[in-house]
């Protein structure tokens, strides 16, 4: 590697080296249900491929017609904006866990 | 930035920031047994696992099976205390090991290891500690699964005519068979996979539902052209249902995207009625309930995150 840094495990093995990570954690938000929200990516110009994951917080898994938000991305400002759907009964809380590559 | 601490690959992306928290490992949610059993179809499996932590975690799965499909179907928060749900494919209980990770939560750690790299930010918090653990990430990859979860596709809900029966309803229901086995529904995705070995594990969430069914008439009349003879008339109605949630199978090469089957509707009535004063039905007691059909929902591109677990076995 030209220049980074490995991290050694107790038994001396590599398990962590920024030459070869395949991504790295930005920031993580939560969107209330029937709310929008969004989040600024700090240095979102040193991001080539920005990647969102999002998940549900207390829905119930089968009784319900129960709607994520839907998630946008500015790759240039770096805003990851999460827009609330349907009604109000349909609507749930959302997480956004945001990492890049 | 004014001050602090910036890594980069050799790429030029961003790896480790003071002003990032990078997620660290937190521990293995404790698993506390089987919530959900459905045999019917591909069948699946709901395993419950807890957790206290202050943060949001996010949980990965190391599959117990790496032919099953897995993901985490439900998030449960109560203050610190989380608890999940994790459908797993199949008829038979193979709970996976989960693994946590979130951004530190102490301003020190616990390990009594001196050396490392410790990255703090403006207010003094750790953002990045070696010794506790930080999740290197193995790739990355932005997956959905197909339109249709059904292995035969999208259901036909037309009425089919199930003929009289009786009461015997397990007869109504194998007349309104689909291919509702879901094995071969995925969509497949290539991964960075030079390292991989059995402990290979993801964290992808069941955001997608999709439903599906089946619906059934019958009528008939005994004696109705038949003026000596009492009108006697046979009816059914019947509905089923099949219910998915979004999963992923990790093999040695690909993320799959696919579905699991996890929980049925059904409704059927068999009534018979004539102009004497009788009339007799059997079933038809619960409602069909099914919350939508014929459509999937919350189908949208995921990021699958891949690790390798052996760091922190």
């Amino acid at each position: 590697m030209a220049y980074g840094f490995k991290i050694r495990n107790s038994a001396g093995s590599v398990f962590y080296d920024t030459s070869t990570i395949g991504g790295n954690f930005l920031g993580t938000f939560t969107a209330n249900a029937s709310s929008n929200a969004s989040f600024t990516i700090p240095h979102a110009n040193l991001i080539t491929t920005i990647y969102t994951q999002i998940f549900m917080i207390n829905d119930l898994p089968t009784d319900q017609e129960a709607l994520a938000h839907t998630i946008s991305v500015n790759s240039g400002t770096g805003v990851v904006t999460a827009t609330a759907q349907g009604n109000s009964s349909q609507s749930q809380t959302t997480q956004v866990v945001i990492f890049g590559k | 930035m004014a001050f602090g601490v910036q890594v980069k690959n050799t790429s030029g992306d961003l790896i480790v920031s003071s002003d990032i928290k990078t997620y660290h490992y937190v521990g293995t949610p404790t698993y506390t047994g089987v919530q959900l059993r459905y045999n019917n179809y591909t069948g699946s499996r709901v395993y419950r696992y807890t957790l206290t932590n202050s943060e949001t975690p996010l949980i990965f799965i190391k599959p117990a099976d790496a032919s099953k499909f897995y993901a985490v179907l439900t998030h449960f928060k109560s203050g610190n205390n989380w608890t999940y749900d994790v459908i797993g494919s199949g008829t038979t209980d193979q709970p996976p090991t989960l693994y946590a990770f979130s951004a530190l939560q102490t301003t020190s750690t616990s390990s009594s290891e001196t050396y490392g790299v410790v990255v703090k930010d403006s207010s003094g918090n750790r953002t990045f500690d070696s010794r506790d653990l930080p999740l290197a990430v193995v790739d990355i990859v932005s997956a959905i699964p197909p339109e249709h979860a059904p292995d035969g596709g999208i259901t036909n809900t037309s009425n089919v005519d199930p003929g009289w029966n009786e009461c015997t309803i397990s007869s109504y229901r194998s007349a309104m068979e689909w291919d509702f086995t879901s094995e071969d529904s995925h969509n497949d995705y290539s991964y960075s996979n030079s390292g991989h070995n059995s402990n290979y594990m993801f964290a992808a969430p069941s955001i997608a539902q999709a439903a599906y069914q089946r619906n059934a008439y019958h009528y008939h009349c005994d004696g109705c052209s038949n003026w000596s003879q009492a009108d006697q008339h046979h009816y059914f109605w019947g509905n089923l249902g099949v219910f998915y949630r979004q999963a992923y199978k990790l093999t040695s090469t690909q993320v799959q995207a696919g579905w699991c089957s996890m929980k049925e509707y059904w409704y059927g009535k068999a009534q018979k009625t004539s102009w004497a004063p009788w009339t007799s039905e059997c079933d038809g007691s619960q409602a069909f309930g099914i919350p939508f059909s014929q459509k999937s929902i919350n189908r949208v591109s995921n990021s699958v995150i891949i690790a390798d677990a052996t760091n922190y076995v």
